[in-house]
């Protein structure tokens, strides 16, 4: 018989407004998608607990109100923090275009923090203008999600388990 | 009534005091805003929220800083409320934090539709940009 190890780690969703953090939390959360898009403001926590290969992992999550520059939320917000997802959305060029600079920055400021990139509301694009707008990305995206179709977004969120998981192995923690 | 008790019967009502140990173990509250006296269990399992600045415990202990946190969402038994939070190291009590919870639900429910009018209104204008630009964008 196998004993189950646990652990809790802090995940924060950045990225501009009406991108959809709220929406993939709820999704990953609550398996809901709020129709009525509602601006979140300051910030709300919530917890899921997942299990992977006999390790339950308490994934803290931190919805923080959209910011266009991941620059202005407060870095003390960001303290802890073992994994960041920056949200985008596929249809708002503006929301991506600076990708590169925002994950070097969030580097710069938690060295060890995991870092997953997802492209949300792929119900909006057919296949083929998918294919060429994340080719546009200035990093690859991670995951293309959609929160309103439910698609991608478990995925996402146990891809970054994993990798707070094997971060978490190899700092023997 | 004199002012002192005067603003504390239009403050009170707004106002929670919580005390924990570092593990997040309430010593007292108030109970103004959230029923937690009493819990058997760390806070954090009622306010995840508290997860991240109790582990940072020691460094609030450890020096006389505090963490402000704006616009917190905390739901309890479905109740959801905004407030500010702060937390410190008890004056008296060195192994000991003090919450400090201000409801300021009215106020930021305000803000709330003044931001959501400005994040529509700069989609909206992002959409135009785009069509100027000749890039088509779907509607969003």
């Amino acid at each position: 018989m196998s004993s189950t190890k646990s652990v809790s780690k802090k995940i924060a969703l950045i990225g501009s407004h009406a991108v959809g953090k709220t929406s993939l939390v709820s999704q990953f959360i609550h398996n809901k998608f709020p129709e009525e898009y509602l601006t979140t403001i300051g910030l709300k926590v919530d917890k899921k607990t997942v299990v992977i290969d006999n390790f339950q992992l308490d994934m803290v999550i931190w919805d923080i109100a959209g910011q266009d520059d991941a620059d202005n939320v407060p870095h003390y917000y960001l303290r802890g923090c073992s994994g960041i997802i920056l949200v985008t959305d596929l249809s708002r060029p503006n929301t991506y275009k600076k990708l590169k600079e925002q994950a070097s920055m969030l580097k710069g400021l938690i060295p060890n923090v995991e870092i997953v990139i997802a492209a949300n509301k792929k119900d909006l694009l057919t296949a083929e203008e998918i294919t060429r707008v994340t080719g546009e990305y200035p990093l690859p995206p991670d995951a293309v999600t959609s929160a309103k179709l439910g698609e991608g977004v478990e995925e996402m969120f146990i891809e970054m388990a994993k990798k707070l998981l094997a971060q978490h192995d190899t700092q023997g923690a | 009534m004199t002012l002192k008790e005067l603003k504390r019967h239009l403050s009170g009502p707004k106002m929670q005091v919580v005390v924990m140990d570092r593990a997040g173990k309430v010593i007292d509250s108030c109970d103004t805003l959230f029923e937690i006296r009493g819990l058997r269990y760390s806070v954090w399992e009622v306010f995840p929220f508290l997860t991240s600045p109790l582990n940072a415990a020691d460094e609030l202990i450890g020096t006389h800083e505090s963490h402000q946190f704006y616009a917190v969402e905390l739901v309890q038994e479905g109740v959801s409320i905004y407030c500010d939070c702060e937390l410190a190291r008890h004056p008296e009590e060195e192994d000991h934090l003090v919450w400090l919870i201000l409801d300021q639900d009215r106020i930021y429910r305000e803000l709330q539709v003044i931001q959501q009018e400005r994040n529509l209104y700069l989609l909206r204008l992002e959409q135009l940009e785009a069509v100027f630009s000749g890039k088509s964008v779907p509607p969003n």
